[in-house]
């Protein structure tokens, strides 16, 4: 039965959890803290019950105890909530005692009544539009609504705590775990390291990371010119080819022939320039068709957008994690998204697409590789921050001419590495690590180097 | 003590809109005096860490103190820093003097 405007407003609204959970926040540090870490300000519909409830946080944030007299103090010292209605009021809010145990009941309500409300209010504006733009792009339309009511669902904060028995429990897993696959690497696998997750296109990454692992956040930095795009689709080789695991490659520079044209050559191993040229011959051509086809039928989807924003790299892989099941998402690269906010320094933006990033993993149980752009110095603004949010963080540049002539190190491998690996974090292992490959220009490849002398 | 149960937050709430309307609605307390009443009511109630302060409120006989030695600790007490109270200890030491001074005058 269809719900008429007062009904639909009931619907939307509950003052009563509002009131219960702004009582128990005075009235209980705990509750505070609950409310503080679940709720946003914009999930109370009466504005009052807004204010009351930034006033408290403003108050826990200061770390000053958010009791109701440190609320009226502080009201006062603003000049806010001054008058005998507004004191009622706040006694009338006082008075919705619960039991502070039931905290969490009380949030979600107020959290749920706010997300129908955003709802309705997102159905009332696509509703509008659709009655006002006679003249639309209705791919451009359907793009924009999904990826508002994704937002809708999406990144919700995972409070799941772990109790002592739950930590002792997983610890003992993860060991026995280990345990069980030593003993396989002893005995099946004559030493070679089987991966837990997905594999990275080199050996020694593969030993040092044992692979890319569902949740992680890999961030890979690289000077212009120096094989960002090249690095992400050896990735997308040796994952969604030759492992046949799903993948979905975002690119924000590059368009689809372009990117198309790049698999040709890594794929056959024939020169980049002569293939975008033609300059093949028969037997070149039939190679590269053999490529294709082995590219037709791996996991990789490609996704070139030029426009690219945090909020819709959310959308697209909620898209692709339900329907194509995609194990990882490359971001070929995050420097090239758009602004938001236009007040946000470059730093500030990185930061903040970065931390999207992780969440985005961690919800959705992909790996999320993110390709940034170094300085000329090879250092990346705001790298602290970024390097907190991530799992493993990678720097690739080449090696200079004079490093091969004089490093000796360099020269007890098959073929002289060019270029370098340099894992500088790596949550679940080793870092600090240089790791040493090739990198063919001109077929746009890359390769580990093997140490062939001690 | 703490809020642990719902007479407590009666009471403690009960008392808060008292103290507020006295100032608000009747206006027979100033701002300052309104403010420090409620930061008395949070240290009794609240359990913070008290530093001394509710005992020397215990002490403070207003009645057996001379007009004007009420006044200076009146006015002390409105001067306190409620959100760091070990730094009162100053004030704290002055209304001491202040209440000794007063028995020693009684008792002379």
């Amino acid at each position: 039965m269809a719900l008429d405007e007062m009904e639909l407003k009931t619907h939307l609204i509950d003052l009563e959890s509002e009131r219960r959970v702004l009582s128990s926040m005075l009235h209980s540090e705990e509750a505070c803290i609950e409310a503080y870490n679940s709720l946003r300000v914009t999930d109370f519909y009466s504005p009052q019950h807004g204010t009351v409830f930034e006033l408290t946080s403003s108050l826990y944030e200061r770390e000053i105890r958010p009791t109701y007299v440190e609320l009226i103090k502080e009201a006062h010292t603003l000049g806010i909530l001054t008058n005998s209605r507004d004191i009622e009021d706040l006694e009338y809010i006082a008075e919705h005692y619960i039991d502070d145990g039931n905290i969490k009941y009380w949030i979600q309500k107020v959290r749920d009544k706010s997300r129908l409300r955003r709802y309705e209010s997102f159905l009332r504006t696509s509703y509008q539009v659709l009655r006002e733009e006679s003249d639309q792009d209705v791919e451009q339309l359907l793009m924009s609504a999904e990826e508002e009511l994704t937002n809708l669902t999406a990144l919700e904060i995972d409070d799941h705590v772990d109790y002592p028995a739950d930590v002792a429990k997983l610890g003992y897993e993860e060991v026995e775990r280990r345990f069980l696959r030593y003993k396989e690497i002893k005995e099946l696998h004559h030493g070679v390291i089987p991966l837990d997750g997905l594999p990275t296109g080199f050996y020694n990454l593969n030993k040092v990371t044992l692979g890319y692992k569902p949740g992680d956040l890999i961030i890979l930095g690289a000077q212009t010119g120096h094989g960002k795009t090249s690095f992400a689709l050896h990735t997308a080789n040796a994952i969604s080819i030759k492992s046949k695991n799903n993948l979905l490659y975002l690119n924000t520079e590059m368009s689809r022939p372009q990117i198309a044209l790049r698999w040709g050559s890594i794929l056959s191993g024939i020169e980049h320039e002569r293939v975008r040229s033609g300059e093949i011959n028969e037997t070149e051509l039939s190679q590269i068709l053999k490529g294709y086809s082995d590219l037709g039928e791996s996991g990789f989807y490609s996704y070139p957008c030029p426009n690219l924003t945090p909020e819709k790299t959310i959308s697209i892989a909620r898209k692709f994690k339900a329907q194509k099941q995609i194990d990882i998402m490359i971001i070929d690269y995050i420097g090239r998204m758009d602004k938001q906010d236009p007040r946000l320094q470059e730093w500030q933006v990185l930061e903040q697409i970065i931390k999207t990033q992780k969440m985005l993993a961690q919800n959705l149980q992909i790996v999320v590789m993110c390709l940034v752009q170094l300085n000329p110095d090879g250092s990346l603004q705001g790298a602290k921050r970024m390097k907190n949010e991530c799992d493993l963080m990678l720097k690739l540049s080449p090696i200079t001419k004079e490093e091969q002539e004089e490093n000796e190190e360099l020269k007890k491998f098959d073929i002289m590495p060019n270029y370098a690996i340099f894992v500088d974090k790596n949550r679940d292992g080793q870092s600090g690590i240089r790791i040493p490959i090739y990198f063919d220009l001109q077929k746009q490849t890359m390769k580990d180097v093997k140490r062939v002398s001690i | 003590m703490g809020l642990d149960d719902i007479n407590t937050k009666k009471l403690y709430d009960a008392l808060i809109n008292m103290i507020s309307n006295l100032h608000i609605q009747k206006g027979l307390l100033s701002k300052e005096e309104m403010h420090c009443l409620l930061s008395i009511l949070d240290l009794v109630i609240m359990g913070k860490n008290d530093p001394g302060l509710i005992g020397l409120l215990k002490a403070w006989e207003v009645d057996k103190l001379e007009p004007e030695i009420n006044e200076i600790v009146k006015a002390t007490l409105l001067d306190f820093d409620f959100t760091n109270l070990d730094s009162n200890n100053r004030k704290m030491e002055t209304i001491r003097d202040l209440l000794r001074y007063n028995k020693e005058l009684k008792d002379s």
